[in-house]
């Protein structure tokens, strides 16, 4: 019984790869991000410098805000946080950040 | 490097998969129906649905075979897993439904869980040398890399989920970068499609852990009271 049991396994994969919808992931604009998800920054804006190295930013700026060396607040001057933010958010299943400040 | 290698896990994702469905769809038509509702005298199916699912749920084979505090053990890993799988369904998934993302604070702390049983369970039954033994290694090794993960070393997750989702979707895409930890996760992952069922069979043909009933003595001898019957049977 158990072994028929089993083929619940590959059946569910299957079942994910017909529900799974696609979609470009969120990237950057200016590089090369297409599609619903790209990132867009308004134009002009500088990153500043503790965006460098930008790999380590990337993965690491919910560790820093964590940590309370960054607060949310001064991300919004530079980022829209529905056409930044929540991009990447929505897309890896991370709450969105408000626009309301916290 | 990250090009060659994403070739190389959409190649053995793949064929894990493969693997998978054609192995469980052979036991699925090949292991000996002693245990099915057809048995006359055996339980209708709802009953033997119940059993199964006390026996997933609660580990009852274990609790039968290896005592009260493997059971234990093996029940709250049971359980920490499926919280990690149902977090892990973030990945699988887009757009992330609010059901999925309900579960996934409980779904960190079950990670946080998850070795302390799978440590007791891989030290005893390496010991006993219990056939199958090797996917609690890997189920080790596995959470070890993914805590790893949600704590000092976090990969690039939209680079991640767009490998992933290329897989399911069958359109797979290019890693843009070669994160070790997650790729030591994922090839563990890999192995453990394969494994699993594997060991399920060996071991449950081995310890009868599967036959959730006595069979009526009408019933000739056949099937899991014999292990080794499939290695038998395949030759
Ligand atoms: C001075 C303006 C400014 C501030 C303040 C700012 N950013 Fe940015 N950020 C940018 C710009 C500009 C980019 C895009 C860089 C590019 O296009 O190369 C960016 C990009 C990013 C990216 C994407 C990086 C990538 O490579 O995909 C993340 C994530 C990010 N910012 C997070 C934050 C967070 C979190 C904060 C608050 C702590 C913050 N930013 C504050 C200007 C800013
Ligand atoms: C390049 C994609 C990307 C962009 C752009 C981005 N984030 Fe994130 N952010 C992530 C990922 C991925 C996580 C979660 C990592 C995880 O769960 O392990 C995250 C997590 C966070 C968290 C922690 C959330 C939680 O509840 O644990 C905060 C806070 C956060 N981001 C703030 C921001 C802010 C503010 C911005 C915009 C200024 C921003 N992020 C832009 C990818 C991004």
């Amino acid at each position: 019984m158990r072994f028929r049991a089993m083929l619940i396994l590959p059946v569910c994969l299957l079942t994910l790869a017909a529900c799974a919808e696609r979609v470009d992931k969120p990237k950057l604009e200016s590089r090369g991000g297409t599609g619903p998800l790209a990132i867009k920054m308004k134009r002009g804006t500088a990153a500043p410098e503790y965006h460098f190295p930008r790999e380590y930013w990337r993965t690491h700026h919910m560790d820093l805000i964590a940590k309370g060396d960054f607060e949310k607040r001064e991300c919004v001057i530079c980022h829209d946080t529905e056409a930044s933010c929540n991009k990447c958010h929505l897309y890896v299943g991370v709450p969105k950040v408000c626009t309301i400040m916290d | 490097m990250a090009g060659f290698l994403s070739l190389f896990y959409i190649f053995f994702s793949y064929l894990a998969f493969f693997v998978l469905a054609a192995g469980t769809f052979y036991l699925f038509i090949r292991v000996p129906h002693a245990i099915s509702a057809s048995v006359p005298g055996g339980p209708g199916r709802f009953k033997l649905l119940v059993n199964l699912a006390g026996d997933v749920l609660f580990a009852r084979g274990t609790l039968k075979n290896e005592g009260k505090l493997l059971w234990f053990f093996e029940t709250v890993f049971h359980w920490a897993f499926f919280l990690v799988v149902l977090r892990h369904m973030r990945y699988f998934f887009y757009p992330v439904r609010g059901v999925i993302l309900g579960f996934q604070d409980s779904g960190i702390i079950a990670g946080y869980v998850l070795p302390v049983p799978l440590i007791m369970l891989a030290a005893v039954r390496l010991a006993r040398k219990t056939p199958g033994r090797i996917v609690y290694l890997l189920f080790l090794l596995a959470s070890l890399s993914g805590i790893l993960m949600t704590s000092l070393a976090r990969p690039d997750l939209v680079d991640i989920k767009a490998f992933v989702l290329g897989l399911i979707t069958l359109r797979p895409v290019l890693l843009e970068r070669a994160d070790p930890v997650f790729l030591f996760h994922f090839s563990m992952v890999l192995l453990l499609l394969v494994a699993v069922p594997l060991a399920m069979a060996r071991r449950a043909l081995n310890t009868q852990e599967d036959v959730p009933f006595k069979k009526p003595s009408s019933i000739p001898e056949i099937a899991p009271q014999n292990p080794g019957i499939l290695e038998k049977e395949e030759t």
